[in-house]
């Protein structure tokens, strides 16, 4: 509930504020975007494991995104796409967290089905 | 009845305990709302960008903008100016007018010549034109190249030289205050502070002596100067042809008539 709520709400102020950042920091976005994700699903992994702690989410969210940031940063300096590794990365980790979740859910599910029958 | 008052005091904690882990729960879950309508808005702005990027200008597309707005700037003051001027002038002459209808019918008549003169009025009259058009790129590619303001300027001379009147580029009017310059890498030739580009057809009118002005033209060489040997030029002798007058403004901010003795 509280997810969907800042997430419409977070879209609304995208879609309609006027913040302008600058088009070169385009990539970071993007990367920025690319680790939050990987952070939602995770937290989203934990709590399907029970194993979900706030402040691991919200450090992670944060953590990873500066870190891709600077890690994008670093590699414009040094002349090398280092926003690869983080895109590699934090892609492969969202599909890992999205098989887990999948197979925590089926679980779920067919002890559910189980249930009914017994 | 001590035994009542521990198990209140149990009681007690337990519901402190429970209090504590609310907050937290509502704690935790504003920073998840605080985490996803960074998320969201991220998304929101990414996904709108991509939709529609702001136009974005060439350092060098805004530098001839710039220049543009301040050229039309000074048009318009310039403009601003004379209108002043001519609104004062045109109250004289009504004055005039008013002390004698024969001062000013010849007034008239010296500022409607002087009009002419000055190419502040359409002319016409016999004369040539002549269509510069780049000839086919491919036949000479290494040498090939466009013309500059000196070949056209020579051009102009050629004419005047031959007696022409009255002479425009591109309908641009070749007036006492004009002057030709290549600008931007010769992408374009300025004329009046408009653009004439050398990658396509250029026509010169004159008025004069049709016969004078094709021959001077026509003169073996006259026509070879530079880039013009890159050019189909066709000289067309015509016995009425129009050219527009003058549309800019004159600048006499430095220049008085000098008193005479």
């Amino acid at each position: 509930m509280i997810v969907l709520f800042g997430l419409v709400l977070g879209v609304l102020l995208g879609l309609f504020l006027d913040v302008r950042i600058p088009d070169a920091y385009s990539l970071y976005v993007a990367v920025a975007i690319l680790a939050a994700f990987d952070s939602v699903l995770g937290a989203w992994k934990a709590h399907l494991q029970k194993t979900y702690d706030s402040w691991v989410f919200i450090t992670g969210f944060f953590g990873n995104t500066i870190i891709a940031s600077l890690l994008t940063f670093l590699g414009e300096k040094l002349g090398i796409p280092m926003y690869l590794a983080a895109v590699i990365f934090f892609g492969g980790r969202l599909f890992q967290n999205f098989a887990t979740i999948r197979r925590s859910l089926l679980a779920h599910k067919i002890k559910g089905e189980h249930h009914e029958e017994v | 009845m001590a035994l009542v008052l521990r198990n209140h005091k149990v009681r007690m904690d337990k519901k402190v305990r429970r209090d504590d882990m609310k907050k937290q729960r509502i704690k935790n879950q504003g920073l998840i709302a605080v985490v996803f309508v960074i998320l969201g808005f991220l998304v929101a702005y990414q996904y709108r960008q991509i939709e529609a990027p702001p136009k974005t200008f060439t350092l060098q597309e805004l530098q001839e903008v710039q220049s543009e707005l301040e050229a039309l700037r000074e048009e318009k003051d310039r403009l601003l100016a004379q209108n002043q001027g001519l609104a004062e002038q045109v109250k004289d002459y009504e004055s005039a007018a008013a002390s004698s209808s024969e001062m000013h019918r010849l007034l008239k008549k010296e500022l409607d010549y002087s009009r002419i003169l000055l190419g502040l009025v359409d002319v016409k009259g016999p004369g040539v034109v002549l269509t510069l058009k780049p000839s086919d790129l491919q036949l000479q590619p290494q040498t090939y190249q466009y013309l500059t303001e000196l070949e056209l300027i020579y051009i102009i001379n050629e004419l005047k030289f031959a007696g022409a009147e009255a002479v425009s580029v591109n309908d641009k009017r070749i007036s006492i205050q004009t002057a030709l310059k290549s600008s931007s890498g010769n992408s374009f030739i300025l004329i009046n502070d408009e653009k004439v580009s050398p990658v396509e057809e250029i026509t010169i009118k004159a008025i004069g002596d049709p016969e004078k002005l094709g021959a001077a033209m026509a003169f073996q060489g006259a026509l070879s100067y530079y880039a013009l040997e890159q050019y189909d030029i066709r000289i067309q002798q015509v016995q009425e042809l129009t050219i527009g007058k003058y549309d800019k403004a004159f600048q006499s901010d430095h220049m008085i008539e000098e008193a005479k003795p």
